[in-house]
């Protein structure tokens, strides 16, 4: 068999290159379905929005699952025109199911609620203000 | 058996954007010549897909058309787009390849308890090029299910040891040999774009060292062998966001998520394609940053969004943005939307930072233009100041798409 080796540049590039990737999962299949089509409450529930303080990583991942602003009335989780629809409770927490097999908590964090994912990321929760809600 | 110089590279969703520096630059190329296994590959490709290649252009720039007369060059030319034609065609899909492949195991990741194979690392892929007239088109060849063999997974005690057996050669460089089919086109992680992307399927894996003693064998897991759900755009939605919704129920969700809408009609913009009848927008200026506008820079956390509804006032198409801190890292983006939103159908290529999902739609009925034309897609862009000193960008906008394919492509 006849092979040529990468010399010392193809190593350097390979080690350079390595640096701008990060892991990832193998994608799930099929259409996502985690969330319904629903008319958000007009008036009722809580609206809460991701703080833009919060990690990079874990805005991103509450967008991509429309949880950077939602509103919450008891146990039902709206957001855009969407209702997510796998939500339980577990202690003091609200547990919301996602496409990926990703799961998210709504949780007490000192005075303040927190949206924990079960990936890692940590986001800060907040009620907009009159400037963000334009 | 083909063995075969190659090193395989890397890139990343929206390097471009943020890591200039480590865009993947032609080296250690395989030039695919006439009659080889290389160009074997690239026409199995071409046959299995149904994507086209440029033969008229590659015969006419060959060597034996050139050489010809200008009396016997209309026959010769003839005569190669033939075969050429019939090599393409001749192709067996079920053919297993063999290749060397240069690449290095990285040093044992204590936290996580294993050493990672760089060759199948998210963006990794081995570049092969054609000749095609006076250009070379690149092809990037991926292995679609190379994931599941990227760690080599082992306690502490194990790996030193086998940390020593890698080093055995003075360096962490192994060669790869790799057995494989073609099986289409795309990466499905949506890591690795360009106009032309081979995926293949790996059937056999061998890591040797550089004297060809093998060091390490991974298995294989077998393919799953259940069909994939038909792409739906009704039953996603981007950022909570729906298409297939009454236009007064899409406008109430956003006034009370965001604020009030603006309602516009056709009558009022004339660019708006006929098919729609308006939008309702939260202003899309907000989300840029414009020369000399000082008047609000974006603000991390704004939102904009533009929704087309038709003549029955149903939403068809959805663009939402949001503005994020400047992302040093868009792998994080690539891999939270394809953990949601599964196997992709389209990656724009380097500097485009698109990837899509789903059919195509014609181009005039998306609601933002740029990038692919899929009925899913997610856009990354820096958000420059044009006004400022600085060359990086200032904010991210991550632009999410959503058009009814369905009704786009004339289904309904």
């Amino acid at each position: 068999m006849k092979t040529t080796r990468a010399g010392s540049t193809g190593a350097l590039i390979a080690s350079l290159l390595a640096l701008a990737a990060c892991g990832g999962d193998a994608p799930s299949e099929g259409t996502a379905t985690a969330s319904a089509p629903a008319k958000v409450p007009a008036s009722r529930g809580e609206l809460w929005i991701v703080s833009a303080d919060s990690p990079v990583e874990a805005q991103v991942l509450a967008y991509v699952h429309g949880l950077h602003a939602f509103v919450r009335n008891g146990d039902e989780v709206y957001s855009g025109t969407s209702r997510l629809k796998n939500v339980d409770h577990e202690g003091e927490a609200l547990v919301i199911g996602l496409d990926g097999g990703l799961t998210a908590r709504i949780e007490p964090s000192g005075d303040a609620e927190a949206l924990v994912f079960s990936s890692g990321p940590r986001a800060t929760l907040q009620h907009p203000t009159a400037e963000a809600a334009r | 058996m083909i063995s075969l110089p190659l090193t395989a590279l890397r890139e990343s969703f929206g390097c471009l954007m943020v890591l200039l520096v480590l865009l993947p630059v032609p080296h250690a190329l395989a030039q695919a010549g006439s009659g080889t296994p290389e160009e074997d590959i690239i026409f199995t490709y071409h046959q299995l897909t149904g994507r086209p290649f440029d033969v008229q252009t590659v015969a006419q720039s060959s060597r034996l058309v050139q050489s010809a007369s200008g009396f016997d060059r209309p026959e010769v030319l003839k005569q190669e787009v033939e075969r050429l034609n019939g090599r393409i065609e001749s192709q067996d899909p079920a053919r297993e390849y063999t290749l060397s492949i240069n690449s290095y195991i990285s040093d044992y990741d204590h936290d996580r308890g294993e050493f990672s194979i760089n060759l199948f690392e998210p963006g990794a892929y081995v570049p092969l090029w054609y000749e095609v007239g006076y250009r070379n088109v690149q092809y990037h060849l991926v292995f679609a299910n190379g994931a599941g063999i990227r760690a080599i997974r082992m306690p502490k005690e194990e790996a030193r040891a086998f940390d020593g057996e890698i080093m055995r050669g003075g360096s962490r460089n192994v060669l790869i040999e790799t057995k494989f089919r073609v099986t289409g086109a795309g990466d499905p992680t949506g890591a690795v774009s360009g106009q032309e992307v081979i995926r293949a399927e790996l059937t056999g894996v061998r890591l040797l060292h550089g004297n060809g003693n093998e060091l390490y064998t991974p298995v294989l897991a077998a393919t799953p062998a259940a069909p994939k759900a038909p792409f739906d755009a009704r039953a996603l939605d981007v950022a909570g966001l729906r298409i297939g919704v009454d236009a007064d129920d899409f406008a109430s969700a956003l006034e009370r998520l965001y604020g009030v809408p603006t309602r516009v009609g056709r009558d009022r913009d004339p660019k708006v394609n006929p098919r729609y009848a308006g939008y309702l927008e939260l202003d899309l200026l907000r989300c840029m940053r414009l020369p000399g506008q000082r008047r609000r820079e974006p603000q991390v956390g704004d939102i904009c969004v533009r929704a087309f509804f038709d003549e029955d006032e149903v939403v068809r198409a959805v663009v939402i943005q949001r503005v994020f801190p400047r992302i040093q890292d868009a792998e994080v983006v690539r891999r939270s939307v394809v953990e949601r939103y599964g196997e992709v159908s389209y990656t724009g290529s380097a500097g485009n930072s698109v990837i899509g999902w789903g059919p195509t739609v014609p181009q005039e009925l998306l609601a933002y233009g740029a990038g692919g034309a899929t009925a899913l897609s997610v856009h990354v862009e820096g958000l420059f100041d044009l006004m400022g000193s600085s060359n990086r960008a200032a904010e991210a906008l991550l632009v999410l798409q959503l058009v009814d394919a369905g009704w786009a492509n004339g289904a309904l």
